[in-house]
């Protein structure tokens, strides 16, 4: 039974959420400030936070800061940002902060209970460490583990079956993460020569990837698109 | 008592009335005593014979006054002697006999003087003599003479004189002239040494007495401070011309009075030294002190020049000159620009050419001076018309070079006024408001920009949140069992509602951000055919859900345009969105990709599932104008509006053509050059 932490200033939000958090059967803690938020945190064993970014006394961000800067269990708790603030200045700071996963208000429940699951999945048991690290044809990055020997992908500890074409992409893209590969390159990755105008299946793939990999592909968290320029993983 | 108090009191008595006349009085005492004790102390050191002697005699029979009357008597001989000569005498016996009787009369054996005279031919024996020495005299005068005895009828006969006159000793009883200085000698004598001593401290009572007076000048008692009276208000010059009137008028009487040595006694003298002195000296010493109390009293109120007919004349004077200037130069302010640039030239030319001739006359009739005074009026005139056209020529360059600051956006540049005349005065200062306008407008825009950028985020911040209960708790409903029917209809009403409301929130944001142009752009080269295939590839569920064919044609070459790629996706976005919304089923949707010399173009072309024909394409980039506005659907309306401002930040052009049903869509980018 894992205990979530709800941080939001509207009452009405964070009742929703609870409701919603303990219909998928948690324990459901409540804070409406930055502040309460820490305090519920050093007091309980909490799981998982919900952090709204626009809060009074303390926002979500600086409260996300503080508590990456704390060292032990309650450092590596996944945090998801809630927020209003849509642009992608915020989201970047967020997730440059120590945020794990954020959601733009106003959001889809089921999205968001997915990314929790996701994060508790992640979080239970990968253990937020990479002790996986240096095992050759083993790559990790972000949740998403491609065993190159076994040729199985998992994703936050539960397998993914892919087609041999997907998983070669992914494997190009995760031995490589941040880098940027146009379709050509990926196309002449995968297949081994030019394509001669046929790079267009590849976004094909990589949108059937995304839909499998991610809870919204059109939100992706994991491979993103540089428009006009390819593809990477994040 | 308060001692204080006593102090100030006898200070303040100290300039009473009654402490200042009685110090005038004992001023005029002291100074009447010093000035005649003084003078006959002076005296006796001048005409000797007072100190050095041992008795008064002496000093009398040594004086210069005894020698000089003495000599007056001998030479009242000498010159009877000689006007007998002249009377013509038959004889010398008969001439002889009456210069005899002349010379009884003079000296008679009574008087102080003896006379003594002897005739003698010229260069031979004595012919003639008169009187004697007497036993004892103390002063006597030795006189020669060569004289021309006139006879009736005979040649003149040379005689040469010698004549003694002698002052005896003692003095005869006959109160005569040396008596009466012998005398006042005595007198003198016994005060030879009280003389100088009295002149000495009455010169210091007289002194301080002065001092007093001159520091108690405008104090009053029970004042502070300095204050004029009646007498230091009239004017200073005034004042002055009357006291040397005055003056002048007493001089006259002490001439009139100037005593005599008649026939009065030592203290009869006295006497009329005494009233001499109060009649003009005192008075005089009196309008001198007058003078200097009221000098000592403008003094110390400054009012000394101040407060003379001059002085208030020149003042006048200047003061009229002043408002006669004044008029002339308000006169002079009220002609329009032109009017006194012409004033001032005519006035030049006229003054010129006549100075120039003044000097030519000058130069033939006129002396030096002449000369120089019109050379300097002439030289001061072009001079001034030389400096004021200098100034002008540099306050026109000094204009010309802040608006130019102005002009490139330096609106912080305030012309310095102060330093500027006439016109370019105006003008900067007409262009230093104008510069302060534009200010407070830059200021006023950009205000208005942040408060817009304000707006924007707390709107939607402050939009979001309630609109994110709505969904929650409709979502939640949604999962409630429903009491009737109608409830769960109502509960789809409410979830289709705020989905809606929500699409158009996120757009309406997103469009004013669009087109206040608060989005970040960063512009690179980008691939288009790559853009397209994974625009295409994000929509291909959604183009065949909605049954179309998308058919992408794109030529041999790669085509790299200068462009944010995220917000061209969302315009391609924006545009396929609508293509599958709007299009008729089952027909293609054709997405050409296109270069030409500078631009690149994207062109998507399909068929729309309504009626066309008869919108005008530019009003559909309008804010919230739809294809039927009718409809009711999912659109907002400011989806292409939104397509068109992103595209226009990212400096392209967007265009919308409708051919009867067919609806195309026309992105251009720049091309970037390699």
């Amino acid at each position: 039974m894992y205990t979530i932490l709800v941080c939001d200033d509207d009452v009405d939000i964070a009742s929703a959420l609870k409701i919603y958090l303990t219909a998928e059967g948690y324990n459901v803690l409540v804070a409406h400030d930055g502040e309460a938020a820490l305090k519920i945190i050093a007091s309980e064993r909490v799981h998982l936070v919900i952090m709204d970014i626009m809060m009074p006394k303390l926002d979500g961000i600086a409260a996300t800061a503080r508590l990456r800067e704390a060292d032990g269990v309650a450092g590596g708790i996944p945090i998801i940002l809630l927020t209003a603030k849509s642009e992608d200045t915020d989201i970047v700071l967020g997730l440059n902060i120590g945020a794990d996963d954020y959601v733009t208000k106003p959001y889809n429940p089921v999205e968001l209970m997915a990314r929790v699951k996701a994060q508790l999945r992640r979080y239970t048991k990968l253990g937020g460490a990479t002790d996986i690290k240096d095992k050759p044809g083993v790559y990790q990055h972000g949740g998403i583990l491609l065993d190159d020997n076994a040729k199985t992908v998992t994703l936050d500890g539960e397998q993914v079956s892919l087609t041999p074409t997907e998983f070669a992409l992914l494997k190009v893209l995760i031995r490589e993460p941040g880098h940027v590969f146009s379709s050509k390159q990926l196309y002449e990755a995968v297949r081994g020569e030019s394509p001669f105008g046929a790079e267009g299946m590849i976004a094909v793939h990589i949108r059937h990837l995304r839909e499998k990999l991610e809870i919204d592909p059109s939100n992706p968290r994991h491979i993103k698109v540089v428009w006009g320029q390819g593809y990477k993983l994040e | 008592m308060n001692t204080a108090n006593l102090d100030k009191k006898a200070a303040g008595r100290l300039y009473s009335l009654t402490a200042k006349t009685a110090a005038v009085i004992l001023f005029a005492i002291t100074a009447t005593v010093t000035a005649l004790f003084g003078i006959a102390f002076l005296y006796m050191c001048y005409d000797g014979g007072f100190y050095g002697s041992e008795n008064a005699d002496n000093a009398f029979y040594g004086s210069q006054l005894c020698q000089r009357k003495l000599s007056d008597s001998a030479r009242e001989v000498l010159g009877t002697i000689q006007a007998y000569a002249k009377h013509e005498y038959p004889s010398e016996e008969s001439y002889f006999s009456a210069l005899d009787t002349a010379l009884d009369r003079i000296a008679q054996p009574a008087s102080s003087v003896a006379v003594q005279v002897e005739i003698a031919e010229f260069g031979g024996s004595p012919l003639y003599t008169f009187g004697g020495a007497p036993e004892s005299y103390g002063m006597s005068v030795r006189d020669e003479m060569v004289f021309e005895l006139e006879l009736d009828g005979k040649p003149d006969i040379p005689f040469h004189v010698t004549s003694h006159v002698y002052l005896r000793k003692p003095l005869s009883d006959t109160p005569d002239y040396f008596l009466r200085l012998r005398d006042c000698f005595s007198f003198l004598f016994s005060i030879r040494y009280l003389a100088p001593l009295v002149a000495a401290l009455g010169a210091i009572a007289s002194t301080a007495l002065f001092v007093y007076l001159m520091k108690a000048a405008g104090r009053r008692y029970g004042e502070e401070g300095i204050r004029e009276g009646f007498f230091d208000r009239i004017p200073y010059d005034f004042l002055v011309l009357c006291f040397l009137a005055a003056a002048a008028l007493f001089i006259a009487i002490v001439d009139d009075f100037v005593p005599s040595f008649g026939r009065a006694t030592v203290t009869g003298y006295i006497v009329l030294a005494a009233t001499y002195f109060a009649v003009s000296v005192i008075p005089l010493l009196l309008m001198l002190l007058a003078l200097a109390y009221t000098t000592a009293v403008r003094i110390k109120t400054r009012t000394l020049l101040q407060n003379t007919l001059v002085w208030r004349l020149w003042a006048l004077a200047c003061k009229i000159l002043r408002k006669i200037w004044g008029w002339l130069k308000s006169l002079y302010e009220m002609l329009p620009a032109t009017g006194k640039t012409a004033l001032l030239v005519l006035a030049f030319l006229f003054f010129n050419p006549l100075l120039i001739s003044a000097l030519i006359e000058a130069n033939s009739y006129g002396g030096v001076i002449d000369v120089f005074l019109v050379f300097l009026m002439l030289a001061a005139l072009n001079i001034g018309a030389f400096f004021v056209l200098i100034r002008a020529a540099y306050e026109l360059v000094v204009l010309r070079q802040g608006s130019s600051g102005l002009a490139e956006g330096d609106l912080d540049y305030k012309f310095p006024t102060e330093k500027l005349h006439g016109e370019a005065k105006k003008i900067a200062q007409n262009l230093n408001r104008i510069s302060d306008g534009m200010a407070k407008a830059v200021e006023m825009r950009s205000k208005s920009e942040r408060m817009k950028v304000e707006l924007i985020t707390n709107v939607s911040h402050d939009l979001k949140t309630p609109l994110t209960s709505i969904i929650n708790y409709v979502d939640l409903l949604k999962k409630e069992p429903m009491q009737t029917e109608a409830a769960t209809q109502y509960i789809e009403v409410l979830d289709r509602q705020a989905s809606r409301l929500r699409k158009l929130t996120s757009d309406l944001i997103e469009a004013s951000k669009a087109s206040t142009g608060n989005i970040e752009v960063k512009l690179e080269p980008t691939d288009i055919c790559e853009l397209i295939d994974q625009s295409a590839a994000e929509y291909a569920d959604r183009f065949s859900a909605a049954n179309l064919t998308p058919i992408i044609r794109t030529p041999d070459r790669p085509v790299v345009a200068y462009a944010d790629g995220k917000l061209l996706w969302r315009v391609l976005d924006n545009l396929l969105s609508n293509v599958c919304k709007y299009s008729l089923p089952q027909t293609r949707v054709y997405i050409d990709i296109t270069s030409g010399d500078s631009m690149a173009a994207v062109t998507i072309r399909n068929i729309s599932a309504q009626q066309l024909g008869g919108i005008d394409p530019d009003e559909l980039t309008e804010r919230f104008v739809r294809g039927d506005s009718s409809r009711s659907g999912e659109g907002s309306g400011l989806g292409l509006s939104i397509a068109r401002s992103l595209t226009e930040l990212q400096g392209g052009r967007l265009k919308i053509y409708i051919d009867g049903d067919m609806f195309k869509v026309t992105i251009t980018m720049p091309l970037a050059m390699r």
